[in-house]
């Protein structure tokens, strides 16, 4: 009995496992997303800029570098995030863009903010898609 | 009586005589009647808070707030704000996905018949990336111990137009934040733009481009990079453009820290036989990166400086209006400056500077005949002899009349000489 309890308990876990606690869906998501868009928050919470890096877009990847990178992290993601919502989520084959409220720890208290999170799929693995001008302006055209 | 006494008297009587009507000029103390933000963001995580304040104790202001996007200007927001002496107005620029919006709590806003609006407010066909212009509309004592935004509609509602009543009274502050971090700058200030039209919602406002083009007049902006420890950014506005910028370029010259500079592409050798440059096209607001993008085995630098020189269509050096923003961030905090800047140069000189009027708030302040007419102002001779804005002559004699001015017989106004 106890044997059979144990496992069930082991199991239990393990599957709570996939869905950390401080990350909430309010839509769904494919599977294989979700496991990656959690990895990948968890990395950019804790400013491990090398390992968020790795889930960023390749090609994307080619235009900037892991430098300038670690700097955007440094200050977009400064305030820890405490919380992590999934409010929408718009799916198609390879791309996915989810609409994210999250609760931050900021100087002015605990504070709620929302935006648009994009993941495309290239290679049959889905990367994070940054939109950001402001700290990775466009490359300039080699030629008019 | 002495010729320059007689010419001093005839130049103070003339301008005594004349109405002072004050030229427009760059606010050095940050009030004014027209504001602008040279640009938001609010991509991602960032949003934008713009703040205006009417630091008149006396007077009820009424301004006209238009955002607008960065790819050419099109206005997607406008609105009224209704100021009372002292009043503080604060709103938020914030986009989700590929909507765009504008809310505030301040009871300022109004909307309609003086109405209060019902946040938030989606920007037509709105960029997160954009700019915002306050222009003052109207400007009253209403005898009223701290009247309601209401009062002030009605007031504003109830005149008739035709009149220039505005005050220097504005200013204005923009900061773009992210949870943990932000980036605040002043609004430029314009003084004495001196609207005297009654604007509406119905009507869109485009600022004069013969009145603002002239302050912002620039042909290169000068700034240091330093890519080793952070990122820098050129923010630059190319404001009054609108529908034109199409036509504007910009290139850029990169030094390092010995003097070196890259040679063009197509170029092994100096001096080159050959030269192609490159030049970029620009939106109305434009986001450099400070990266030099000409590197070889020789010039390869993470430091030094660069002019990124405003050009034609066919890449030739030409001033634009524009008001940039160097923008730093180092060690996870930002910092914010402006960018030093000259008139269009041939390639390696400072020849053809360009002499601008600073306008009489500046020029009173020079007291010796050098500084005063090096910096784009009239000496008056006399004992003591006296500092005043080109502009203030309003006839060729009275121009004659002022060292460092000469009279411009095409468009018929005292035109600066800074000593040329």
């Amino acid at each position: 009995m106890k044997r059979w309890f144990l496992l069930f308990l082991g199991l239990g876990l393990l599957g709570c496992a996939g869905r950390p606690s401080w990350v909430m869906y309010e839509a769904e998501i494919p599977p294989d997303l979700a496991k990656r868009f959690v990895l990948y928050w968890e990395a950019r919470n804790r400013q491990e800029a090398q390992k968020a890096w790795e889930f960023e877009r390749p090609s994307w990847r080619k235009l900037y570098d892991l430098k300038r990178y670690r700097i955007y992290l440094s200050i977009v993601n400064k305030a820890p995030l405490l919380q992590l919502r999934v409010e929408k989520a718009r799916c198609q084959e390879k791309m996915c863009c989810l609409i994210l409220t999250g609760v931050f720890d900021t100087p002015r208290g605990k504070e709620e903010w929302r935006w648009e999170d994009c993941w495309v799929k290239e290679g049959g693995v889905w990367y994070h898609q940054i939109r950001d001008s402001f700290f990775f302006p466009e490359v300039r055209p080699k030629r008019l | 009586m002495k010729k320059w006494l007689l010419g001093f008297l005839c130049l103070a009587l003339g301008l005594m005589l004349t109405p002072q009507v004050k030229a427009a000029s760059v606010a050095r103390d940050g009030l004014g009647d027209v504001l602008i933000f040279p640009a938001y963001y609010a991509e991602g995580m960032a949003k934008s808070k713009i703040i205006v304040v009417n630091t008149s104790s006396t007077d009820s202001v009424v301004a006209k707030v238009v955002i607008r996007r960065a790819s050419d200007s099109k206005e997607t927001l406008d609105f009224f704000v209704y100021l009372s002496p002292n009043d503080y107005f604060e709103g938020e620029i914030y986009c989700v996905g590929t909507t765009c919006y504008f809310t505030s709590n301040d009871d300022s806003w109004l909307v309609g018949n003086c109405q209060k609006p019902s946040p938030p407010y989606a920007l037509v066909t709105g960029e997160p990336v954009g700019y915002v212009e306050v222009i003052e509309a109207w400007s009253a004592d209403l005898e009223i111990k701290h009247p309601t935004a209401k009062q002030i509609c009605e007031s504003y509602n109830a005149w008739k137009g035709n009149e220039d009543t505005t005050i220097n009274s504005l200013m204005g502050l923009m900061t773009i934040y992210w949870p943990g971090e932000k980036l605040a700058y002043d609004a430029v200030a314009v003084k004495d733009y001196n609207n005297t039209l009654k604007l509406t919602i119905a009507t869109e406002t485009i600022l004069d481009k013969d009145i603002i083009g002239p302050l912002f007049s620039k042909g290169e902006f000068l700034v240091p990079y330093d890519q080793g420890d952070g990122v820098d950014l050129l923010v630059v506005n190319f404001i009054t453009r609108k529908a034109t910028h199409a036509l504007t370029r910009y290139k850029f010259k990169w030094y390092d820290t010995e003097e070196g500079t890259c040679l063009p592409p197509g170029c092994d050798i100096s001096p080159c036989e050959e030269r192609e440059e490159i030049c970029y096209p620009t939106n109305e607001v434009q986001f450099i990166s400070l990266i030099p993008d000409c590197t070889s085995e020789d010039f390869n630098p993470t430091k030094g400086w660069v002019r990124v020189r405003l050009t034609d269509i066919e890449c030739a050096p030409k001033e634009e209006p524009a008001i940039g923003l160097l923008v730093r961030a180092r060690n996870g905090q930002f910092a914010i400056a402006d960018p030093a800047w000259r008139g269009a140069t041939e390639e390696g000189g400072d020849e053809n500077e360009t002499c601008t009027d600073p306008g009489q708030d500046t020029c009173s302040t020079y007291t010796d005949r050098d500084t005063c007419v090096a910096n784009g102002c009239g000496w008056a001779a006399g004992s003591p002899g006296t500092c005043y804005s080109c502009s203030q002559a309003t006839t060729s004699s009275l121009c004659g009349s002022l060292e460092g001015c000469a009279w411009d017989d095409t468009k018929n106004t005292c035109e600066p000489t800074c000593g040329k």
